[in-house]
């Protein structure tokens, strides 16, 4: 059952938002969750990562580019995606430098069945080590749907300290959408853990320049 | 559409359940089993850092040698030669017929040691958090190969497949191929890179049809592939559990997984919370799950590996709890 009061996230949330508005920053603030874990050991037990998709866009300025074929390329042409196919890729002679600027330009990458068996062939490692490996696409899904599906997924990951931020959202989301991010990925965070809420010291929620707000 | 049940009649028993050390056994914790190719003896990898060895036959424990930290892999390269690597850095090599004494081969990577592999002549390591893999030839032993470009995070394990194919997977969610002959140039030797989505916990490899990969991410998604199209054949989460006939309901997480040649079929391993194993099987459609054996009453916290030994029909588990159990496991069909 989960320990989460809707209550305390939702007055949590209005808090911030309300205090995002009242001292405007020249950007759009990330919402971010924080989790403190205890009765933990990081050597004992499964470690504690990987990637959950949330129901609202946390981060709407992800740069997207398909690597596709000549259907996709198409397809993301038409909704104002960057895209490139085969030849364009081609032409990079796998040299590591232009590679890794490309890499660079964009946060994620999508790209067609066909074309992604080729691509370590194509364009070496690069990817991978930029961790812009991208995620698969047929055509028999929706490009768009899949882009907003990889612009919600978010990662995370602990590593040798007991303590882990996530970016649930931004301060232009409406109050409904924060909590929504905020509880799901709480509750599926949380049954990933061994002792399930037992494992979780804290929880924090905080905007970019704001202060940090205790959910747990 | 009529569906097809199985009510199979697996029966399973439980033959040994016992930590190494009694005395210390509250404070251990093994995070993984392998066997030798014969199943003649299992080695484990133990929190405490001592490097443990079950003789299959007499079922009695013995102790090889131990490292400075917890043990992180553990792997047989021949079927009287072990290798384990540990956060303390070290990958060491032993022989398993002297017992208590120092390894073989003592290499070093920057610690800590994540996984390792072995096979003939070479040994791989991977190591630290952003994708760190060093490579030796064990007859030409100087400096390690680095080979760091194919992962951007910490490389969780590795498998050697026969045709001079080495795959790793990372918490970066991918499964690399690199084509072990067409090294040092790692940039030609990466062969195929697989995105699985999240971090990857296992991976194994069984021959169906075709050569297949099966994978757990750390958020407890099974996927299978096939490696002739690279093509994700199924995705099951911990809740496509078809649990009408199981008392236990959903499991918690995914352990490993197992494929018998013999019934040609792919079992998966679910664990609960409190210590049960519940092992699964694909349904038709192979997004839901099938449970079919139950394994209780063996452990009591969780279980992190599990390992089947086609030779004598059972199956080694190990867990949290610090214990090693045998089960005994007999499958008869009846599907109606």
């Amino acid at each position: 059952m989960s320990k989460l009061q809707t209550a305390t996230v939702r007055s949590a949330v209005a808090e911030i938002l309300k205090e995002s508005q009242e001292k405007k920053r020249n950007f759009v603030e990330t919402v971010e969750l924080q989790i403190g874990l205890k009765n933990y050991d990081t050597k004992k037990d499964k470690r504690f990562s990987g990637s959950i998709k949330l129901p609202y866009i946390p981060k709407p300025k992800i740069q997207v580019a398909v690597l596709g074929d000549a259907i996709h390329v198409q397809q993301a042409q038409e909704l104002g995606i960057d895209a490139y196919d085969v030849e364009a890729l081609k032409k990079f002679n796998k040299q590591k430098k232009p590679i890794k600027k490309f890499a660079k330009k964009y946060d994620a990458f999508l790209a067609s069945d066909s074309v992604i068996k080729q691509l370590p062939r194509i364009l070496g490692p690069a990817l991978n080590k930029a961790g812009k490996f991208p995620t698969p696409i047929s055509h028999s899904d929706n490009l768009q749907e899949k882009v907003n599906e990889v612009k919600a997924t978010i990662k995370f990951q602990l590593k040798k300290v007991l303590c882990m931020g996530v970016a649930v959202g931004n301060v232009e989301m409406t109050e409904d959408q924060l909590v929504a991010n905020i509880t799901l990925a709480i509750n599926f965070l949380v049954s990933l853990l061994k002792k399930n809420w037992q494992n979780v010291k804290s929880l924090h929620i905080k905007s970019t320049m704001g202060k940090p707000k205790r959910i747990f | 559409m009529k569906r097809r049940y199985f009510t199979q009649n697996f029966d399973s028993r439980l033959i040994f359940c016992s930590s190494p050390n009694k005395e210390s056994s509250s404070s251990e914790s093994f995070s993984k089993v392998a066997s030798n190719i014969l199943g003649t003896c299992n080695i484990f990898c133990a929190y405490s850092g001592i490097v443990w060895c079950l003789d299959v036959a007499s079922l009695r424990f013995f102790q090889i040698g131990s490292h400075e930290d917890a043990l992180s892999d553990v792997a047989f390269g021949q079927t009287a030669a072990a290798i384990s690597c540990s956060y303390d850095g070290k990958v060491n090599i032993w022989d398993i017929r002297s017992p208590h004494s120092a390894p073989v081969q003592s290499l070093q990577v920057p610690p800590p040691a994540n996984c390792v592999a072995w096979q003939e002549n070479f040994v791989a390591c991977g190591f630290q958090e952003s994708g760190g893999l060093f490579w030796w030839d064990l007859r030409n032993l100087g400096d390690p190969l680095n080979l760091e470009e194919s992962h951007a995070e910490a490389v969780t394990q590795l498998l050697f497949m026969d045709d001079a194919k080495l795959i790793s997977g990372g918490e970066d969610g991918y499964i690399c191929s690199i084509e072990t002959d067409k090294l040092p140039d790692e940039d030609e030797a990466l062969d195929y890179v697989i995105n699985v989505g999240s971090a990857i916990y296992r991976f194994g490899l069984y021959e169906a049809m075709n050569p297949y990969l099966w994978s757990i991410t750390r958020t407890q998604e099974l996927f299978c592939f096939d490696l002739d199209t690279l093509d994700a054949t199924s995705k099951n989460e911990r809740k496509s559990v078809l649990h009408t006939k199981h008392k236990l309901g959903n499991i918690d997480y995914f352990i490993s997984c197992f494929y018998d040649a013999l019934e040609g079929r792919l079992f998966i391993g679910g664990g609960l919370d409190g210590g049960q194993i519940v092992l699964l099987t694909q349904y038709e459609d192979t997004n839901t799950l099938v449970p079919l054996v139950t394994l209780d009453k063996g452990h009591q916290d969780v279980v992190r590996d599990l390992l089947w030994n086609s030779n004598n029909q059972s199956i080694t588990s190990v867990g949290e709890d610090g214990k090693v159990c045998i089960w005994k496991v007999n499958w008869e069909k009846a599907t109606q």
